[in-house]
This record gives structure tokens, C-alpha cells and sequence, in this order.
């Protein structure tokens, strides 16, 4: 590692300053509404008391439904490591024909929501339903959020290493194995538990192939019951899922090494692929057809033969405007909420902005109804004018996909020195103002990834738009689901159409935005 | 100890059709430290990476203790040539300890052994076997580097500008410390650099390479005093360039008569290269007159501007001469290169 990397690391971590007024007043907005899931859950499952808690959780159900989201939640991840790093490997370091197509066909099922493929596959057949076919679907929708962190992981490796690995003997599978390994594990190992993570609060999907989880429970609490005790209850256990994976993504952080200094010129070697070229190009078209091929031509038929097709056609203007309408503005507000968490943690020290920085990672694995009942729940009691507006479900948003943009936010802040800050501030001017003229520019690329990750996340939002959102609004998401639950398909299909054409063009920009900088 | 004995000849590359190596030779005995010293973008890099294994030759022959490793039709790869490399700041591993780095190319026999732990104990590294790399200083990164490639026992070690990354102090404390360790060991190595000091201080042998040539090898005084070619003189230090004519074993010059080492043509005109402590403070009513513009005191010597003869440049004068003195006598002492001009 550099010495100026040490430097740099000595500057950031090792000295301990206070962070700026301006931004411990900025990190309590975040604080307070991250908060509020938590304390709502607490709150509600304590009065419930202990008899009803032990009776409650002591149940063969629960023992069930632990049974099954612990098995999606390991087996989804773990498997889409393995074909995400397969796949990385072959369009990264290999001379994978059309290596550029592939990457944007890997990356790409990330524009179709979990719950679209779900009821696409779903409706082939009561044989991709079930446990076995929620694994299957969720691995293929998952691969992508594995995929493409890897990549970035891979293309940033220093060929040094390889070289010095060479010079000591080590063969090319050894290397893999001592060398490139322990390397991508951070990223690895991050997104696995991002999608663990996600495989903990999906609903819409595991609804559709009927597989009951914690969170499927806690919905079907609530439908019976508004503002139910048992419901609070299960989401208590969720949390406690959720606290090994948010706080396994910070130590992994603590270790991750980013290069800064003169990054080497030289490209990475690529292994000649010789007659296992085929093979893979094979393989890469089966993935794709299986992950993106599939859900979109069920799509089309549905599109095409449905009995109930061209139903509820005239909804599809305002569903798109409402979509859009809704993830535009959640997009700016959770970005804005998102920065000060990243810089109290990236630049100075403390316990509270500390703790601030993973609650959000707490709350990430919990479902979109938890916190959207702990927002009525607070709107009714504290905030009655909040209650029934728009932005009550941009707030219910932020909380939901805060981590999404602090991950992409802290990447770009690890690569600008806290010295940006100190010039300017030397300069003259003031603490805030040094922040937006030398240190906010910097976190631009960060700052936009997050914004265009949180939009496309906020487009697919269900539970939580379907409670809250004030009367009359459509969504996209929202009249799927209504005319899927009514299984009108024919009727459901344009919506989810729009909603992946509509997510296909940033996650394209994207993919090909992010191979393109280091070429 | 085992005979080593490296060859290099008429080794060429290109990358993208532009050739980089136009047919490098090169001999290095064993137990030698050969210095490759070069300005950036001369190729001595990619030759290292040929001699280390990384890539093919495009033609040419290597030859290791008697093993080819390099001809036409063969290529042995880096992980079977049993050559240690140290590569520009160090790299090591960062997701393993001291002692992990050490121990990365050695088999658990030879860990058990106490190979890591007698690396470093030579490195100077006791004590610190469990530290990760970020926990330790950058002049110990670079010794964990050499340990590390110094723990198989390789026949040829190459070091890739191994102290860039370290400041000036630093750099020479670690420099001679790791020749200090690599002549204890009988160690045959090539480091690289582009700081003619450096190869001064550590090389029995200095490979002077420009565009893709090796210009001249010789030992740190030859190269010096003898440099076969003006720039391979630029290199190795700062040079007085004078116009003269040859007469047998001297050359009139602007500034008088110079005397010209032997081997040099006797006879025409010829550019006279001058190191500046060659120029001296000529007795009195000796020598050329000589008006001091500028001086930089050093210590032991002061860098002056002179202007003499109908030019100016730079000499070192003794640290004594009074603060006063603008104009002096020079002479020339020792004999001048010559070069015929063409």
C-alpha cells in the first residue's frame, strides 16, 4: 500500500476532530426519522406485554417462518455470489467476445422488479412457485446487485499484485484463490449482504410464489388487523435479523482499501478464453434469458393475450406521472439526508454520528409496511397535517433507501481528502461554505449515483405507497398490483412494462457509465 | 554459493506496433548489483518485466545460471523462473499481516522452517510479524517487500525504483540499507531507477539505457569520467560542453588548452565535456579571467555562475573564497572528454 494512502488514512481516521456545527444539526433529521421505525416497533411490542410476547413468538409459526426467510436469506445470496462472480470474472479478465453487450445484459435485470419476474414466472406454472422457484427467480434478480460491485472490484485491483504473486511461483488458480479473492471479498461480501438484506424485506415476490417469510407474515398482520401487536412483534424479530447484516457491512467497510496516488497505467492482463469461448457465450445467454429473457416475454404475452388486456389502459398517463411525481422528489430529498450522515462518518469522529450512520443499515431490512404504520402511527399522534401527504411518503422513502445512497455517496467522499476542506477553510471561508465551494464538487459523481439508485428504487416502492399515499394517487406499481391482485394480468402487464422500459434507461446509462471510466 | 550469471541478448518489444526495446544486451555477473538507470519512458521497466517473466520477449535470448529462460519458441513464466521482484511502492498485500506477506511464496515446510521469521530478522523487521500493512511505516513497508521476495532464496532479484514512493531522507537511509542486506546476502540484483545518485551509491555496475538501448555499462567511475556519449554524460551529472580543436592529447578551448583523455581522436573539431569540479581557481597570473555572477553556498563547496572565455555556466569553487571576490583566475584540471563533432 502507498504512503501517501497511509497518510491520507492517518489524516481521516487518525486524528479526532469534531465535526462542524452545521453538520451535527444535519445528521438529527436523518437521526430522528430513522428512528422512528424503531422506537414505533419497540413501543408497540412492549405493550403487548410479556405473556402475549411469549405466546406470541413462542409458536411452531414462528419457528416456520424463521425457517424459511433464514434459508432465501443465505441461499439467494450465496448463490447469485457464485454466478456474479463467474460472470464478472469472464467480461473483466478474460477475452469474452462482446464482453460490453453481456455487462449491460448482466446488469440489466436490475430494471425489473422483484415482484415483476416473481409474477411473470409465477404465472407459468405452479412449478416455479413455492420455496425452489422463490431461490431460483430471486438468485437471477439479485445477480446484478452482486455483479456489478464485483466488477468495480476487479477492475481496481493493482496487476502489481499479480506480478509479485508470479515472481514468488504462484500459478494462475493459486492467485485467484491468494490474491484476487481476499481482494473483491469486501465487495463481495458487501453485496451479499445487501441482498440479504432485501431477501429479508421482500414481500411483493415471495406473495406472488407463496412463500410465507416474516415480512409476508407481518403484511398478512396487518391486513387482518390495522396496527396489530403481533404484527410489531415480528418486525422486532426482523430487526434483529437485520442487526448482524448492517453491522457486517460496517466492519467490512473499516477494512476495505481504496488506492489513491498514482493509480498504475497499465491494464490488467485478459486470459485467453480458446475454445471455452463458446462455452461462455453459451452461458451468458442462458443467464440472460433466464433472468431478463423470460420475465419479458411473459410480459409481452400477457401484453398481447390476456382476456383482460387493454383494461385500465387510460391510468397508464397519470401512473407514469405519478411514478415519476413520487421518485424524483423522494430521489432529492434522501440524497440531501444522506450527505451530512456520510461526511460526519467519512471526516471526523463520534459516537452519535457513528450510530447514525448504521441505523439506517438497520432499518434497510425491514419492510416497506413497518415503517410506513410507523409513520401513521407518528403522523396521527404528533404531526396530524403530515398525515395523508405527499410528503409523508417521501419521508417514509428516505428511511427506506437511505443506505442506497450513503454506500454510493462515502465512495466518492473516501476518495477526497479531508485537506480540500482545510485549504479552503485556510482560505477564508467559513465551515459551510468551505464544504459547498471544495469538498461538494468532489462528491458530485457520488452524489448522482445515489440520486439515480434511490429513483429507480422509489419507482418499484409498494407497501409503503400503497398506505400511505394520499387518495387518488396511481403509481405504477400501485395499479399492478391492484389489477395482479384482482388477476387481471392482461390488464397488470402494461404497467409493469412501462415500470421496466421506464428503470431500463438509467440502469443502461448507468452499467456503461461505470465500465466506461476506467477504459 | 552457486554460480549465477544472467544474459540478456538482443531482447526486442513493442507494444502496439511501437517498438520499446530495440535489442537490449545485457551480462551481469553473479553476486553483482547492476543499476538500470534510465529517464522515464526508456524502457528500462518494460525490461525488467521481461527479465521477471511477465510478458514475452518479441525476440531475443535470457539466460538464468546457465537456464534459458527466453529464446525464440519458449517462454518460462514468471511463477517458474525463480526471480524475486520488489515493485514500485512495495505492494504488499493489504489484506495480509507482515508475516503473511513474507511467508506468501513459500511452502508451509519451509514456513515451518523459520524462513519468515529469519527474513525478518534480516530485514530488521523482529517484532513486527503481525502487523497489517497500514500499521507500519513506509520504510518498513519497503523492507516487508524485500523480505518477502528475499524468502524463496531466488537467484536474481529486480527491484522496480523500489523508494519512489519514500521521501528524500527516507529514501537514501533505505536504499542503503537494502544494498547493505542484498551484499551480505551475495545477492545478484537489478534495481532500477532514474537517480543517478542512487545508482552511484548502491551499483557495482550501472546500465545506462535511452530509448530502448542500453547506451553503456560500466562500473560508477567510468561511467562517470568516460561516458560513451554526451547524453549518457547528462545523465550521471551536471557537464560543461566546450567547443575545441584537437592537437594530439590536448584541445584548444575557450578556455585555454585542455588536456583530453587517451582513446579520444587527435586531430579536428571536437565538443569538450567538462564536469564542474574540473574548473579550479587558477593560481595567480595563471589561467583565463573569469567574473563570478551569482553563488549559492553548499557547505563544503559554493555553486557559482561564471562567466569566462565568452560563456557561462556553473562550477564549484571552494567554500573559502572571500564573499567578496566577483572576478578570479580558472584553469582546467584533469583531462576533458572529446567528442568529434560530426
Amino acid at each position: 500500500m502507498s504512503n501517501r494512502l497511509a497518510f491520507l488514512r492517518g489524516q481521516i481516521r487518525g486524528r479526532s476532530i469534531r465535526s462542524p456545527l452545521w453538520l451535527s444539526l444535519a445528521i438529527l433529521l436523518p437521526f430522528g426519522l430513522v428512528m422512528l421505525p424503531i422506537a414505533y416497533v419497540v413501543v408497540r411490542g412492549m405493550e403487548a406485554g410479556p405473556s402475549v410476547i411469549v405466546s406470541d413468538l413462542l409458536r411452531p409459526y414462528t419457528l416456520h417462518l424463521l425457517v424459511n426467510t433464514l434459508i432465501i436469506a443465505t441461499s439467494v445470496p450465496i448463490l447469485a455470489g457464485i454466478i456474479a462472480i463467474s460472470a464478472a470474472w469472464f467480461t473483466e479478465r478474460c477475452d469474452l467476445a462482446y464482453a460490453r453487450f453481456w455487462r449491460v445484459a448482466t446488469a440489466l435485470p436490475l430494471a425489473m422488479p422483484a415482484y415483476v419476474s416473481s409474477f411473470a414466472w409465477s404465472s407459468l406454472g405452479p412449478a416455479f412457485q413455492e420455496m425452489g422457484g422463490a431461490i431460483l427467480i430471486l438468485t437471477f434478480y439479485s445477480v446484478p446487485l452482486v455483479y456489478l460491485p464485483v466488477c468495480a472490484a476487479l477492475r481496481g485491483l493493482d496487476p502489481s499484485f499479480e506480478d509479485v504473486a508470479r515472481s514468488l511461483g504462484q500459478g494462475r488458480v493459486q492467485i485467484f484463490r491468494r490474491v484476487i479473492l481476499p481482494q473483491i471479498r469486501p465487495a463481495l461480501a458487501g453485496a451479499g449482504l445487501l441482498v440479504a438484506s432485501h431477501m429479508l424485506a421482500e414481500f411483493g415476490a415471495l406473495s406472488f410464489l407463496r412463500v410465507e417469510t416474516f415480512t409476508t407474515a407481518i403484511f398478512e398482520q396487518y391486513n387482518a388487523q390495522f396496527n396489530n401487536q403481533t404484527a410489531a412483534l415480528l418486525s422486532g424479530v426482523l430487526m434483529v435479523l437485520c442487526m448482524p447484516i448492517a453491522f457486517g457491512e460496517a466492519r467490512l467497510r473499516r477494512r476495505r482499501v481504496a488506492r489513491i496516488g498514482r493509480g498504475n497505467a497499465r491494464a490488467l492482463p485478459r486470459l485467453a478464453l480458446g475454445r471455452v469461448q463458446i462455452l461462455a457465450q453459451a452461458g451468458f445467454m442462458a443467464l440472460t434469458a433466464l433472468s431478463f429473457g423470460v420475465p419479458l416475454v411473459t410480459l409481452g404475452f400477457w401484453l398481447a393475450e390476456g382476456t383482460s388486456a387493454g383494461h385500465g389502459i387510460a391510468q397508464i398517463g397519470p401512473a407514469l406521472l405519478g411514478s415519476l411525481g413520487y421518485a424524483l422528489p423522494g430521489a432529492a430529498l434522501t440524497t440531501l439526508l444522506a450527505i451530512p450522515l456520510v461526511l460526519a462518518t467519512t471526516y471526523y469522529r463520534g459516537h452519535l454520528a457513528r450510530f447514525a450512520d448504521r441505523l439506517p443499515y438497520l432499518v434497510h431490512g425491514m419492510p416497506g409496511i413497518v415503517v410506513a404504520l410507523a409513520a401513521v402511527w407518528f403522523a396521527i399522534r404528533y404531526a396530524g397535517p403530515l398525515y395523508q401527504t405527499s410528503l409523508l411518503v417521501l419521508l417514509v422513502y428516505a428511511v427506506l433507501t437511505l443506505p442506497l445512497a450513503q454506500s454510493s455517496i462515502r465512495a466518492s467522499a473516501e476518495l477526497v481528502p479531508r485537506e480540500l476542506d482545510e485549504i479552503a477553510r485556510s482560505l477564508g471561508h467559513a465551515p459551510f461554505r468551505a464544504f459547498v465551494r471544495a469538498t461538494l464538487p468532489n462528491l458530485m459523481p457520488g452524489i448522482a449515483a445515489a440520486a439515480s439508485l434511490v429513483a429507480l428504487q422509489s419507482m418499484r416502492e409498494l407497501t409503503a405507497t400503497l398506505l400511505l399515499a394520499p387518495a387518488g394517487t396511481v403509481t405504477l406499481a400501485t395499479e399492478f398490483w391492484n389489477f395482479t391482485a384482482d388477476r387481471a394480468y392482461g390488464a397488470a402487464a402494461p404497467f409493469a412494462a412501462a415500470l421496466v422500459l421506464l428503470s431500463g434507461v438509467p440502469v443502461t446509462i448507468f452499467t456503461l457509465r461505470s465500465f466506461r471510466v476506467d477504459e | 554459493m552457486t554460480m549465477r550469471f544472467l544474459s540478456v541478448e538482443g531482447i526486442r518489444k513493442s507494444y502496439r506496433g511501437h517498438e520499446i526495446l530495440h535489442g537490449v544486451d545485457l551480462k551481469v555477473e553473479a553476486g553483482t548489483i547492476l543499476a538500470l538507470l534510465g529517464q522515464s519512458g526508456c524502457g528500462k521497466t518494460t525490461l525488467l518485466r521481461l527479465i521477471a517473466g511477465f510478458e514475452p520477449a518479441d525476440s531475443g535470448h535470457i539466460t538464468l545460471d546457465g537456464r534459458v529462460l527466453e529464446e525464440p519458441g519458449r517462454h518460462v513464466p514468471a511463477e517458474r523462473r525463480h526471480i524475486g521482484y520488489v515493485p514500485q511502492e512495495g505492494t504488499l498485500f493489504p489484506h495480509l499481516t507482515v508475516a503473511g506477506n513474507i511467508g506468501f511464496g513459500l511452502s508451509s515446510t519451509q514456513i515451518r522452517d523459520g524462513r519468515v521469521e529469519e527474513a525478518m530478522r534480516l530485514t530488521g523487521l523482529g517484532g513486527l510479524g503481525a502487523r497489517m500493512p497500514s500499521q507500519i511505516s513506509g520504510g518498513q513497508q519497503q523492507r516487508t517487500a524485500l523480505a518477502r521476495a528475499l524468502a524463496p532464496r531466488p537467484s536474481l532479484i529486480l527491484l522496480d525504483e523500489p523508494f519512489n514512493a519514500l521521501d528524500m531522507a527516507l529514501r537514501r537511509s533505505v536504499c542503503a540499507d537494502v544494498v547493505a542486506l542484498l551484499r551480505t546476502q551475495g545477492a545478484t540484483a537489478i534495481l532500477v531507477t532514474h537517480d543517478p545518485q542512487e545508482a552511484f551509491d548502491s551499483a557495482d555496475l550501472i546500465a545506462v539505457m535511452q530509448s530502448g538501448r542500453i547506451a553503456q555499462c560500466a562500473d560508477p567511475a567510468t561511467l562517470y569520467n568516460s561516458p560513451a556519449d554526451i547524453d549518457v554524460a547528462r545523465m550521471t551529472g551536471p557537464v560543461i560542453l566546450l567547443d575545441g580543436t584537437l592537437h594530439g592529447d590536448h584541445a584548444d578551448t575557450m578556455l585555454g588548452r585542455v588536456t583530453v583523455q587517451a582513446g579520444a581522436p587527435t586531430s579536428g573539431r571536437a565538443t569538450i565535456l567538462l564536469r564542474r569540479e574540473q574548473i579550479v581557481q587558477a593560481e595567480p597570473g595563471q589561467g583565463i579571467a573569469a567574473t563570478i555572477h551569482r553563488r549559492m553556498f553548499r557547505g563544503d563547496h559554493i555553486l557559482a555562475q561564471v562567466q569566462a572565455g565568452g560563456m557561462e555556466f556553473e562550477t564549484k569553487l571552494a567554500s573559502n573564497i572571500p564573499t567578496s571576490l566577483t572576478s578570479l583566475h580558472i584553469s582546467v584540471q584533469g583531462a576533458a572528454m572529446a567528442y568529434p563533432v560530426l
